[in-house]
């Protein structure tokens, strides 16, 4: 079911990191690139920020092919939602940065990651172009 | 390129989360969860499962592209690979193949509810739908995929 280009309030529980989102994005020769992905963070209803850490393969398809999907997913109900994104610009300073930062360290305690180990380079900031619920228990 | 037998033996492994990738003309990625993966003897060529319901777009994109991407990863450890290759071919799943997906789903389910204390039941809902299609690949290279440094390198 595809609905309007926005997050809602009921996607916020898949924005957590509890269930890590993946991630596509595709070079300009059209090989893919899927990764987990430790953050999809909300940046306003339109937009949001990917952190970026270890990914130099989705940094550098994103700098060729700005457009990348990601599925992200309610740990509570497995309620399944893909948002086509496109690319926008890299903030490495900055309030959305911040925050990020420590979110991440959250993440990472969350997950049992060691302290440092999942330090953000980046924030890649993206503009939701679709979002389509792909499951949802009460519809299944 | 000859997978291991480490990379087999992640392949088989319960809490391993498997992904297939491609994209349309407009270089627009297509993703989808799989719902179990079987090694060839030949090491060189995979066969994977993926419900209908998720994958026709990744479908629909080889009828102009052969390019493949398969993600692998532990959900236990973090550990993860990339496999790139070209796809082969698909044709729809026998009930054998069905019966391999209800019980790597229900692995996988298990480990989702033990490692990550998350209702394997709703993951196994969510993920596991039929019909489904069974895609032949042939592996041609490995990228280190876990989160550390070196992610990205080339590892076969």
């Amino acid at each position: 079911m595809e609905s309007e280009a926005k997050i809602s309030r009921e996607m916020m529980a898949g924005l957590q990191g509890v269930v890590p989102s993946t991630l596509a994005t595709c070079s300009k020769d059209g090989m893919a690139n899927v990764t987990y992905i430790s953050q999809v963070f909300y940046v306003d209803e339109t937009h949001v920020a990917l952190s970026c850490q270890f990914m130099n393969k989705t940094w550098h398809n994103l700098q060729e092919n700005p457009k990348a999907v990601v599925i992200i997913t309610c740990p509570a109900t497995f309620t399944l939602w893909q948002l086509r994104l496109r690319y926008l610009e890299a903030q490495t300073q900055g309030p959305v940065f911040e925050e990020m930062d420590m979110q991440l360290a959250a993440i990472a305690s969350l997950h049992g990651v060691p302290e440092g180990l999942y330090k953000i380079r980046s924030a890649l900031i993206c503009k939701v172009e679709q979002v389509k619920c792909l499951y949802h228990p009460h519809s299944a | 390129m000859i997978l291991t037998d480490r990379f087999i033996e992640l392949i088989n492994t319960p809490s391993a989360a498997l992904w297939a990738s491609n994209c349309n003309q407009e270089l627009e990625p297509e993703m989808v969860r799989l719902l179990g993966t079987k090694v060839e003897p030949d090491r060189e060529h995979i066969l994977f499962f993926l419900p209908l319901k998720y994958g026709e777009g990744l479908l629909h994109n080889f009828t102009h592209t052969d390019k493949l991407t398969f993600l692998l990863a532990i959900v236990l450890t973090n550990e993860s690979y990339q496999l790139k290759g070209s796809y082969l071919s698909h044709r729809p799943c026998n009930s054998a193949e069905v019966e391999f997906q209800k019980e790597y789903m229900t692995g996988l389910s298990t480990a989702i509810s033990e490692y990550q204390g998350l209702p394997g039941e709703s993951a196994f809902n969510a993920y596991y739908h039929q019909p489904s299609v069974a895609v032949r690949m042939l592996v041609r290279e490995a990228y280190e995929q876990t989160p550390k440094i070196g992610a990205g390198e080339k590892v076969l």
